[in-house]
């Protein structure tokens, strides 16, 4: 206490206080430029960890997989087979499959999506277990790469084959065959859990395979693990594929690594993995993923393997093991998937920095913005009083702009404009305020100072809230706002019409391509990813009220330092 | 009955052989004075415990078994095993060799076999049951077969597997005993004249820990690792999918192989196999407790049963005869001393058991709601009353 | 209409208008773990009324703590008719009790004020918007947590001593208040200090002797009609031994459910005796520090408990903050850490929810995560008492040394009282 006693008289007897409050606009920035500088030394040598297996349970690579040359020729077998269907409706392809895995004894049933093809299911009942438990092996007939499956169906019949001849299943084993890895997956997951009358426990993990024309021989595989909303794979579910593959000598791609470099490890190729998982992070379920992300919300562990390459030194079957023996290890498992991490940013296939590394940055930025929104109403040179008496108007014009974005968010998904125009009227419409804004619609000095203060506090609770949730989403709207905090300054206005136009979403949406701007709005629908209401209601809505104290109501700064005197 | 029988036969010829035991000395075998002299025991114990849960241990319980079958090669009866078995992995699903346990992934020998006495399986291991055991404080009901009935001339071996840390082994992933929890019930054995000589034998990581509490004089005691050191599994088998053995296990299991029920081989021979390199970590052996030296230990005094008990043969009563006769040469009639208990005892469910209704007389609805009007009433005139 | 009956109106609508268009409302509030607790949630109620209705013991089965003069009253409400109409008297009922509380927490604001004469108290319609607008109790409100009936008594006894002046109505008034829900037991320490305070003219051994015998009788009245009630003593460990001995764990913004979920169950004993210490010891050195204003250290105690009781909710937070404001006058300029407590307080309403969704239905998180938050909530206590009891030693300070002008008060640095 003495020490706590001491600090502070120091403080007042120098006046650190007032000398803070004053360089607060400075110091908010430092913090985000701190924020950013962590992400950039994260991937130096030291602040990463290597991967290791945690679950005692898992025990990959320790038993030998028997999918080897003898079921090569049942692979070529089915994968002649259903070459010859590739011309064929998906209701025959589904007939002929089933046919196949019922004659292996697996019981089948349909999944109607009422938007694409009937998804067919095979359960494997396991022979021992106790029956509460699953696993699945989705196989879409269209892979991401909108190649026919051919090489991941025949891999699925064979291993559904090799796999109903074992008696060491302790787990149910479900095999999928769904039309494509979007909206069909993601609709036949739903229904697993919602309606679905066939069913075989809960889901402990799942794997999307995708082995296009690939043919007998494969060079690397490449794993796609990001779910929706910030979700991911339990740490140990891709070190143990990962770890199964390298025991097989197959080299991994994560983040599309060029094949050039999937042995080479140095700071580039970290960082970028590293910003590469950010960004699709974010924008699983916005754009097309690998289609492990239909698992996400259920407690399900999954990833998306992908066969690369045609003229390989590895063989198909050597694919196969890859399924056969992380299976074999998650069947090993007595509790769900608890150990390792949960929240992880991947800086090669076996580099990741977990959530305590990694937290401070996105942290930075959310008190950048809380001492930005401080620094807009001390630098304001009003009494703290006025903004209290102003606070019910204040509060009212921020509701009526998060009103305005609730009937946004709900309406932009139905109307069907063309989205260009849209765009253009979201972002510049209201950075027209200026110019129109007559004396009837105007702010005075505290309201637009309160207003633009409420909504950059409002930004750092947004960031705040989606600190552990959705980290990546947290730290690019964090970085993609950081220009409203440049507006609490006296500057020239273009500046600040020109900070405005490019934190705004739409304007960095519609930048991005109008694909993301589809899936944004329809992702919610389709899968369940919240992202467009962040943007809708927190992003949009919080430009909007920095838009709007900035541009239509008083906010010029008086020199303080006259105030004080 | 028969095998009740049975104990009480095989107790009784054990407190007879203590009486016969001046005969022995008359014996004029060299080598079985020599023997005698060293170990005053009269029998042999053991107690075999696996601690852990879970498939991925199965090691645990192959240790375990294999050392049972060892110490049942070597003689000692399984009436005089008690094997504790945490979990049940020769039926788990995921064995792909269902109802066997090997110990070696060349699976000569399926461990579990055909002749395997659990005496505590699953959730019966508890450190509360093994404390329980050794210190044989237990229910008047509890099964003779299921106890530790030794006496002052019984010779223990003690045998724990699982996964332990400084000081304490995990049980069945849900409790702990300590060090000090186990050295005193050795202290509370050795009071009750429970035991003549006990070698502790503990495998798990920072084993060496939990023998350093013992204070109970006559006991050997050897740990696989030492404070801060894990102990290791020597090797998987690529079938079963798991390790099989644990290091320290498998060099005592691959030197006892070598001895059979005659073997004069000494302890320090088999304390000569823990080496760094074959343990890779560092065994501990603690001696100061124990009286003899390690080079006059024989194996067999701890792993094997007394076998060299030579009765003379002019006694012409045989051992049958002297258990079921009085002096006069009347029968017997052994009352079997069978505490059986016809009450019922109410189950314990914790806390819970206040759930229950305890009401003295059933009410109706409307009872109640008139006496709560009633204390209503009452407390609203009592609020108008107080001025 | 003047502006405290437009909040009053606007207050008592909220609470009334949107449980009864939208009664879903009140079955989401009162599963939220923040909001109520298994000792005051709606739900565990309503099953007691069942039970009730179809003669099985109100304490089978365990899910029942409400004590039994609670549950028959409120039954009464519950059998009037269909479910919409009772559901409707519930909606009124939760209603008038806050507006009832508002109105005695004004006369209270103007009881307290007038001690120190010349400063100004906050206006009603303020002191009403406190309480009818503060959202922890709103929701509080609309979840039908029955805390919400053993604070309306604890009010009422500060009500009755202080602007009433009736003693023994306020004895009764805490008796009611502990029969419903235990913690308040302990105020009757600061309580028995305020009445002797407030009348001086009285021997203290009188003062205690007589109002202790009304508190002590007014209890025993309820316990021995809830004997009767329930034809037997199970209530006392259905409704007290839960609190006391917190037999139900489950998570909520306490400190208590972590520790009795990771501890070793031989421990428990042990540290639910240490905890429950904790909360009521230091109830006594509050009331000693403070008898010269036995308001303060009644309110000072009510924080503390609030914060230690093993079943807390947000709501108790609430209620808390909406007392604050009656301190105008008195210290609370001296406050020097509000800003921080409300971030904080803010960050941990956002937070808490989220981190029990990533560890109950997503299942990446885990309890840590939840309990972190707990533990800020707790560092808000700790601020709130911290700031309130320094701010309090600095005002008795300026007032014991007649400091008057404002200036010396602002270079006023204290580090020691």
């Amino acid at each position: 206490m003495a020490l706590a006693e001491t600090i502070s008289r120091k403080i007042h007897k120098l006046g650190l206080v007032p000398k803070l409050i004053k360089l607060l606009p400075i110091v908010s920035i430092l913090l985000a430029i701190s924020s950013i500088s962590w992400i950039l030394i994260l991937p130096l040598n030291g602040n990463y960890r290597n991967t290791y297996i945690s679950e005692n349970a898992l025990m990959p690579s320790q038993v030998t997989s028997f999918f080897r040359e003898s079921e090569w020729n049942i692979v070529r077998g089915y994968r002649e087979e259903i070459s010859k269907l590739e011309n064929q409706s998906i209701e025959i392809r589904n007939n002929q499959l089933e046919k196949w895995v019922n004659d292996l004894g697996l019981v089948t049933a349909y999944h109607n999506n009422g938007k694409f093809n009937d998804t067919l299911y095979a359960i494997m009942h396991a022979p021992r277990g106790d029956d509460t438990e699953a696993m699945v092996l989705a196989i879409p007939w269209e892979t991401s790469d909108n190649e026919y499956n051919e090489g991941g169906m025949a891999l699925a019949i064979a291993l559904s084959r090799y796999f109903s001849k074992m008696s060491i299943w302790s787990k149910n084993i479900i095999i999928v065959f769904v039309e494509n890895n979007q909206f069909p997956l993601r609709s036949w997951v739903e229904a697993y859990h919602t309606s679905l009358e066939e069913t075989a426990g809960s889901i402990e993990a799942a794997i999307v395979l995708e082995y296009g024309k690939n043919g007998d021989y494969f060079d690397y595989y490449e794993l796609i693990y990001e779910g929706l909303n910030g979700q991911l794979p339990n740490l140990d579910l891709l070190n143990t594929v990962n770890l199964i593959g390298y025991h097989e000598g197959l080299h991994c791609a994560i983040q599309d690594t060029p094949s050039t470099e999937l042995v080479k490890d140095t700071y580039f190729t970290r960082l970028r993995t590293l910003i590469r998982g950010i960004i699709a992070l974010t924008l699983t379920g916005i754009k097309p993923g690998g289609g492990c992300e239909a698992f996400s919300g259920w407690q399900i562990q999954a990833f998306t393997i992908k066969a690369r390459g045609t003229k390989g030194p590895h063989d198909v079957t050597q694919f196969g093991r890859l399924v056969d023996s992380t299976f074999r290890s998650v069947n090993n498992l007595l509790e769900k998937f608890h150990q390792s991490f949960f929240f992880y940013l991947m800086l090669s296939k076996n580099h990741f920095v977990s959530i305590g590394t990694y937290l401070p940055s996105a942290v930075l930025m959310a008190i950048a913005f809380t001492f930005s929104s401080l620094g807009t109403i001390l630098i304001s040179g009003l009494e703290i009083n006025s903004f209290i008496s102003h606070s019910a108007k204040i509060l009212t014009i921020f509701v009526i702009i998060e009103i305005i974005c609730f009937i946004l968010s709900l309406t932009l998904p139905l109307i069907k404009v063309d989205i260009s125009i849209l765009l253009i009227i979201l972002s510049f419409i209201p950075l027209g305020l200026k110019s129109s804004s007559s004396s009837s619609f105007k702010l005075n000095k505290t309201t637009s100072f309160g207003l633009v203060a409420l909504s950059l506090f409002f930004i750092s609770l947004l960031i705040t809230a989606l600190l552990i949730v959705h980290f990546s989403l947290a730290l690019l709207l964090g970085l993609f706002t950081l220009p409203l905090t440049f507006l609490a300054q006296p500057k020239p206005k273009l500046k600040t019409i020109i900070c405005l136009l490019i934190s705004n979403p739409f304007f960095i949406i519609s930048i991005a391509g109008q694909d993301i701007f589809l899936g944004l709005v329809t992702s919610w629908h389709d899968l369940q990813c919240w992202t467009w209401f962040v943007v809708s209601l927190g992003w949009y809505s919080a430009w909007l009220g920095v838009a709007v104290g900035t541009l239509s109501g008083d906010f010029t700064v008086q020199d303080t330092t006259k105030k004080q005197q | 009955m028969k095998i009740q029988l049975n104990i009480v036969l095989v107790t009784i010829f054990s407190i007879l052989t203590v009486f016969v035991r001046g005969d022995i000395n008359v014996v004029n075998t060299e080598e079985a004075d020599h023997i005698i002299s060293k170990s005053k025991h009269t029998n042999n114990w053991a107690v075999l415990v696996s601690t852990s849960r879970f498939w991925f241990n199965y090691r645990h319980m192959a240790n375990v078994l294999s050392l049972y079958r060892t110490v049942k090669r070597l003689g000692i009866p399984d009436s005089q095993i008690i094997l504790m078995l945490s979990d049940d992995i020769a039926c788990n699903p995921r064995n792909a060799f269902p109802g066997t346990v090997f110990n070696n992934n060349n699976q000569a020998i399926d461990v579990y076999g055909d002749e395997v006495e659990v005496d505590y399986r699953g959730y019966e291991v508890t450190v509360e049951n093994f404390i329980r055991l050794l210190t044989d404080r237990w229910d008047p009901d509890h099964p003779r077969s299921k106890r530790l009935l030794t006496d002052e001339n019984s010779n223990i071996f003690i045998y724990l597997t699982g996964h332990g840390g400084n000081e304490f082994l995990k049980f069945q992933d849900a409790e702990e005993i300590g060090a000090y929890d186990i050295a005193d019930a050795f202290e509370q054995m050795y009071e009750k004249k429970r035991y003549n000589e006990i070698f502790f034998m503990i495998d798990t990581c920072q084993a060496n820990t939990m023998y350093e509490r013992l204070y109970s004089p006559n006991i050997l005691a050897v740990g696989s690792s030492k404070l801060d050191e894990s102990s290791y599994s020597h090797h998987s088998d690529m079938d079963i999918g798991v390790a099989v053995i644990d290091r320290f296990t498998y060099y005592t299991l691959e030197f006892l192989e070598k001895i059979d029920k005659d073997s004069k081989q000494t302890m320090d021979k088999l304390f000569n196999e823990y080496t760094y390199e074959n343990v890779h970590s560092n065994p501990g052996i603690r001696y100061d407790l124990f009286n003899r030296n390690a080079s006059e230990v024989l194996l067999t005094d701890f792993f094997g049963n007394v076998q060299n008990v030579v009765v003379e043969d002019e006694g012409e009563e045989d051992i049958l005869y002297i258990t079921n006769h009085d002096e006069r040469g009347k029968l017997v009639q052994f009352n079997q001393e069978h505490n059986k208990s016809d009450e019922s005892y109410q189950i314990d469910f914790g806390y819970e058991d206040v759930e229950s209704s305890q009401q003295i007389t059933p009410m109706t609805a409307n009872f109640i709601r008139g006496l709560g009007l009633v204390t209503g009433a009452v407390v609203v005139g009592l609020w108008f009353v107080s001025t | 209409m003047t502006k405290l009956n437009q909040v009053l109106i606007l207050g008592g609508l909220i609470r009334f208008i949107i449980p009864t268009l939208l009664p879903q409302v009140v079955d989401i509030l009162s599963s939220i773990i923040e909001i109520s607790t298994p000792i005051n949630s709606f739900k565990s109620l309503q099953e007691a009324f069942y039970y009730l209705n179809n003669d099985i013991n109100l304490y089978d089965g365990g899910i029942n703590h409400h004590p039994p003069v609670l549950v028959i009253l409120l039954s009464f409400i519950n059998d009037v008719g269909s479910s919409f109409v009772s559901n409707i008297l519930f909606n009124l009922l939760y209603t008038i009790v806050d507006l009832y509380i508002t109105l005695k927490l004004i006369a209270l604001n103007k009881w307290y004020n007038e001690q120190w004469k010349g400063s100004t108290r906050y206006n009603d319609d303020l002191i009403a918007s406190f309480y009818l607008f503060n959202p922890l109790l709103i929701v509080t409100n609309l979840s039908h947590s029955t805390l919400i009936f053993s604070i309306l008594f604890i009010i009422e006894a500060l009500n009755q001593l202080l602007v009433v002046k009736n003693l023994p109505r306020s004895m009764i008034a805490l008796s009611i208040a502990s029969y419903l829900s235990y913690t308040p037991l302990w105020l009757i320490i600061p309580l028995l200090s305020l009445m002797s305070n407030t009348n001086p003219n009285v021997p203290k051994a009188e003062i205690y002797g007589r109002n202790l015998g009304f508190y002590i009788m007014g209890l025993m009245l309820f316990i021995m009609s809830s004997f009767l009630i329930n034809a037997s003593w199970q209530f006392i460990p259905q409704v007290y031994g839960t609190i006391f001995m917190f037999n139900k764990i489950q998570p909520n913004v306490g400190l208590w459910w972590y520790l009795f979920t990771e501890m070793f169950e031989f421990f428990t004993p042990f540290y639910v005796g240490v905890f429950n210490l904790y909360s009521i010891i230091f109830v006594i050195p509050i009331t000693l520090r403070f008898t010269n204003d036995g308001f303060f250290a009644f309110f000072l105690s009510l924080t503390w408990l609030s914060f230690t009781k093993s079943y807390p909710t947000i709501g108790d937070l609430g209620y808390v903050l909406s007392i604050i404001p009656i301190f105008k006058s008195s210290f609370l300029q001296y406050c020097k850490f509000s800003v921080i407590y409300i971030i904080l307080l803010i960050v941990c309403l956002i937070l808490s929810p989220i981190f029990y969704y990533c560890w109950i239905v997503l299942g990446n998180g885990n309890s840590n995560f939840f309990y972190s938050i707990n533990l800020i909530w707790g560092v808000i206590y700790l601020f709130i008492i911290m700031d309130i009891t320094w701010a309090k030693l600095t005002f008795d300070y300026i007032i014991d040394n007649e400091i008057k002008d404002k200036k010396q008060v602002e270079k006023l640095r204290l580090t020691q009282i």
